[in-house]
């Protein structure tokens, strides 16, 4: 069986970003101060998890710039047969569809047994790439599988469904398959395996090897890029502090519930959340008549 | 007194006295070719690992002084003792064995009075090796030492040992009971046995015939169990001790370029020496903290394992698992106890190592690993934060080209940990108080690899540790300080940008500047606080780096000194948190923090005071509502500032 495995390299997203010009080679989005650190999604790396678990042939793919280098040598290092990275001019400006064209050209010289993903791993994080990719080669699509193994003739996936029901889906072969994030806990790479397997180097492919143009890819893209804005800023929540056990219960209780607490929305009112105090019987009774009163008892 | 001697063969057939020669050399000849077999591979491995120590004057000196001195052994004073008594004591009768040889083949000395004094010592020898079995029978069957295990090839030595020695005295006695000359009261012990056995009519020849060939017997076994057993320290030791890498303790042994299974064929030769030293006293485990928490570790057993490993050619992880090699936390404990400085804890490297390249990462120690090798930080903060803490207090930060006198190296628990950050502001407020010209490098600093070093991560080591130099090479700087042990450590014996020797790094520990200022009345403390503070020293500071008074210098003068915890000083024992501890927790046993926290609050103190960001971590996650504080010393020097020198900082927060 051949799996190949759909990854992303793409930048930390968490890191101090800055907007910029769109231009060759790089987003609107790029590190401040310099860096580029690039990294690979998680979904991404335990779809090769589960693509060595089904078999030792399995090769990853890529559709990015020379820095996505080192996705290939990190899936490499992992022990992926082989790494192919697809690039040209035109792919930078490529909608969802395109791209799909472009990976199923790919994906149909390849000629695998199934191609795994991981779950809004790839380009975009929409999550809806390999599902064009198999409507565009006529394969069925499983979508967020947590387990998947080999059953003549095909292969089974597990997927979670609403309210902790799980299916199981049979799947004939070849087929397109996402993983989810946390169905596996993906494996250290060593520098020195990445480094080992950056060495060994991966394939490059242009349009051109797909038997595609430049052009015909992208005159089917209607999108164009206006603008990339900032998140608003989020208010800086700050902690509650704990009351000091020198105050009374109630007092604490009305700390922790009341006005003292910043942020989401109006703060109850004082009416609505006042603590009651007094004997435990009296107290009771007055549980109860609230129970009562709202028709809970 | 012309006959005062004794005839060395006396009642002594020449077949018997024949049998002495043949049984000996086959005792020999057994160990040799044990002791050879165990050579062999040691000298396959020789160019594995870094080279010995080869100089030959400084060498013989060690082992002279080790040897003789028993100073390692009498840290343990009823060790030190038992095989202080029983080393002299043989070492005394196998000097009087060779003179007696010499004796009767070449000179023949030993007559008049050089016998009578001869024979006097001998029975000193003689009682002091037997008092030194005695006692370290005791130690195992008695009241036991918890270390010690009362194995039966330990016990059977000792028994060996022991009946060689009775035998020994009980020959003499038959001897002087049956020819009964009256000089021989110098030999008081045979004389006294002697005279017993006269008394009892039991000291004929044939009896002493009898005993001789019983201890002659026993020595044979003995000699033939040199080679296979723990005795193999009598020759293992002083090559041990003559060739053992010397080092800065805080300098772990590179890892070997070539990557794989841990083979014996791969195992150091240093690894393969020390190995077959270990005599499983039992020191090790008895101080490591791992053990003590119930962590599946025990140090003795690992170096058993890599003895095991060289006999049988399996590989040492086949012997050693996974857990046992993450627990470890690289405190050193074990390697300051052993006698023979033992190197365990790089052997448990090494098994990291290969662990690092199978795959054998647990998935919270991968994430800081990738952290340190694409945020430049174990902790996954992003490079932005690195200046977060300094924010109001208007810290200079170096940018390339630029030199200042004091460069403070913040290290990533500084700039990323909650409590690292206090530690760092107390830091720069107190150098900005005592004037100091100072600048922080900013987002530029990245982890000097020490945690990814100790998990076994060499190359993510060597790329952090190389992106470190070439930062410090961008900036001029007169000294290097940094309240962080572990880095630290790496300026003092690692940063080695090609793998070679340490750059030779100004650093200085943030105790040590301090203790500094304060020595030359540039800190001067306010009211000293009447808090009762115990100091808990890093493993990283004390013992890799032998620093423990610049510590208690800023205590004295903060809190009026520490009171001491039973475990201080270089002999302190860990948070936990060293060897990627912070980061990787093997979850059998308790935790180690726990322990060490359990200890501190017997003192008595109300602080805890710490010298390492990493111990702060790893003790703060200890503490309780109410409970026992863990303060770094910087901060509690801070504290006890003139309020003047508080407030000319920065505005701002009025705790640091």
């Amino acid at each position: 069986m051949i799996a190949l495995v759909l990854v992303h390299a793409g930048l930390d997203v968490s890191l101090d970003l800055e907007l910029g010009e769109p231009g060759p080679g790089q987003g609107a989005v790029r590190h401040r101060g310099g860096d580029r650190i690039v990294t690979t999604a998680r979904a991404d790396r335990a779809a090769l998890e589960w693509a060595l678990a089904l078999t030792d042939r399995a090769a990853v793919l890529t559709v990015g710039p020379a820095q996505s280098a080192d996705a290939m040598a990190w899936a490499l290092g992992r022990g992926a047969t082989g790494a192919v990275r697809i690039w040209g001019e035109a792919i930078e400006a490529l909608d969802l569809p395109a791209m799909a064209r472009v990976v199923a050209a790919a994906v149909r010289r390849i000629a695998p047994d199934v191609v795994v993903a991981g779950e809004r791993g790839l380009a975009g994080a929409t999550g809806a790439l390999p599902a064009l990719v198999a409507a565009r080669l006529g394969w069925p699509c499983v979508d967020g599988a947590i387990r998947l193994a080999l059953e003549e003739p095909g292969l089974v996936a597990e997927r979670r469904l609403q309210g902790g029901r799980r299916e199981e889906l049979a799947i004939p072969c070849p087929a397109v398959v996402t993983v989810t994030a946390d169905s596996v806990e993906p494996r250290y790479v060593s520098v020195r395996a990445r480094r080992d397997a950056a060495r060994r180097g991966h394939e490059a492919w242009s349009l051109a090897d797909l038997g595609l143009t430049g052009e015909a890819v992208s005159s089917a893209v209607k999108l164009r890029l206006e603008r990339v804005d900032w998140p608003r800023p989020r208010p800086r929540r700050t902690a509650a502090s704990p009351p000091g056990p020198a105050r009374s219960a109630a007092e604490r209780l009305r700390q922790l519930v009341g006005g003292a607490a910043p942020g989401r929305g109006a703060a109850p009112t004082a009416q609505a959340s006042r603590p009651v105090e007094g004997e435990p019987g009296a107290i009771a009774d007055r549980i109860l008549a609230f129970l009562e009163q709202h028709r809970f008892v | 007194m012309g006959d005062v001697t004794r005839t060395v063969w006396w009642n002594v057939p020449a077949w018997l006295a024949m049998l002495l020669y043949v049984g000996t050399a086959l005792g020999l000849a057994i160990s040799a070719l044990a002791l050879a077999r165990h050579a062999r591979t040691i000298l396959r491995a020789r160019r594995l690992g870094p080279g010995p120590a080869v100089h030959a004057g400084p060498a013989v000196r060690r082992v002279l002084t080790e040897v003789l001195s028993h100073h390692r052994l009498f840290e343990d004073p009823g060790a030190g003792w038992a095989h202080a008594l029983l080393f002299y004591g043989f070492l005394g009768l196998f000097i009087g064995t060779c003179l007696v040889f010499v004796h009767d083949r070449m000179v023949p000395f030993l007559v008049g009075p050089t016998y009578l004094v001869f024979s006097f010592l001998l029975e000193w020898a003689g009682l002091a090796f037997l008092v030194g079995v005695a006692w370290m029978l005791r130690r195992r069957l008695g009241p036991r030492v918890p270390r010690l295990e009362p194995s039966g090839v330990a016990l059977a030595i000792l028994g060996l040992l022991g009946a060689i020695g009775v035998t020994g005295f009980l020959l003499e006695a038959a001897r002087i009971a049956a020819t009964n000359p009256p000089f021989e009261v110098w030999s008081f012990v045979g004389w006294t046995f002697g005279r017993a056995l006269r008394a009892t009519g039991l000291g004929g020849p044939s009896l002493h015939r009898g005993l001789w060939g019983v201890h002659a017997a026993l020595s044979w076994v003995f000699f033939g169990l040199i080679g296979a057993t723990v005795l193999r320290h009598l020759v293992a030791a002083p090559v041990q001790i003559a060739l053992r890498r010397l080092r800065a303790p805080g300098r772990l042994a590179p890892a070997s370029p070539d990557t794989g299974s841990l083979v014996p064929a791969r195992l150091t030769w240093a690894q393969l020496l020390d190995a077959a030293t270990c005599v499983r006293c039992g020191r090790c485990t008895a101080v490591c903290p791992a053990t003590a928490a119930g962590k599946p570790l025990d140090p003795r057993r690992v170096v058993q394992a890599t003895l095991q490993a060289m006999r049988e050619g399996r590989p040492l992880e086949a012997l050693v698992s996974p857990d046992e090699a993450w627990s470890c936390t690289t405190c050193a404990a074990c390697v300051r106890a052993c006698p023979f400085e033992i190197e365990v804890l790089d052997k448990l490297v090494d098994l990291r190592r290969t662990l690092v390249e199978t795959g054998g990462v647990d998935a919270t120690a991968a994430r800081a690993l990738e952290a340190t090798a694409e945020r430049g930080n174990p902790f996954g903060g992003v490079p932005a934060d690195r200046t977060a803490w300094a924010a109001d207090l208007g810290v200079r930060v170096l940018r390339p080209g630029e030199t200042t006198d004091v460069l403070y190296w913040v290290g990533c628990a500084g700039a990323f940990d909650p409590h690292g950050r206090r530690i760092a502001r107390a830091t720069a407020r107190l150098l900005q108080a005592a004037g100091v010209e100072f600048a922080i490098l900013g987002r530029a600093e990245t982890c000097t690899g020490d945690p990814a070093r100790r998990m076994g991560e060499e190359a993510a080591f060597l790329e952090a540790a190389g992106r470190v130099a070439t930062t410090l090479g961008t900036v001029g700087f007169r000294r290097l300080v940094t309240h962080c042990a572990h880095c630290f450590n790496v300026f003092r014996n690692e940063l080695a940008p090609d793998g070679g020797s340490p750059l030779p790094l100004p650093a200085v520990h943030h105790t040590q500047l301090l203790s500094e200022l304060v020595r030359d009345g540039r800190l001067a403390p306010r009211a000293v606080s009447s808090e009762s503070v115990t100091l808990h020293d890093p493993c990283y500071l004390a013992r890799h780096n032998g620093e423990t008074a610049a510590p208690r210098v800023v205590l004295a003068t903060a809190n009026g000194g520490p009171v001491e915890m039973p475990r201080s000083g270089e002999r302190t024992f860990c948070c936990g948190a060293g060897g990627g501890g912070a980061w990787v927790e093997v979850r059998q046993g308790s935790r180690i923090a726990a322990l060490r926290m359990a200890e501190a609050r017997e003192t008595g103190a109300r602080v805890v005071a710490t010298a390492c960001p990493f111990c702060a971590l790893m003790l703060g996650g200890e503490t309780g509502p109410g409970d026992i504080a863990v303060r770094d010393v910087a901060e509690l020097l801070w504290e006890s500032q003139p309020a003047g020198a508080q407030t000319s900082g920065a505005a701002g927060s009025d705790r640091p």
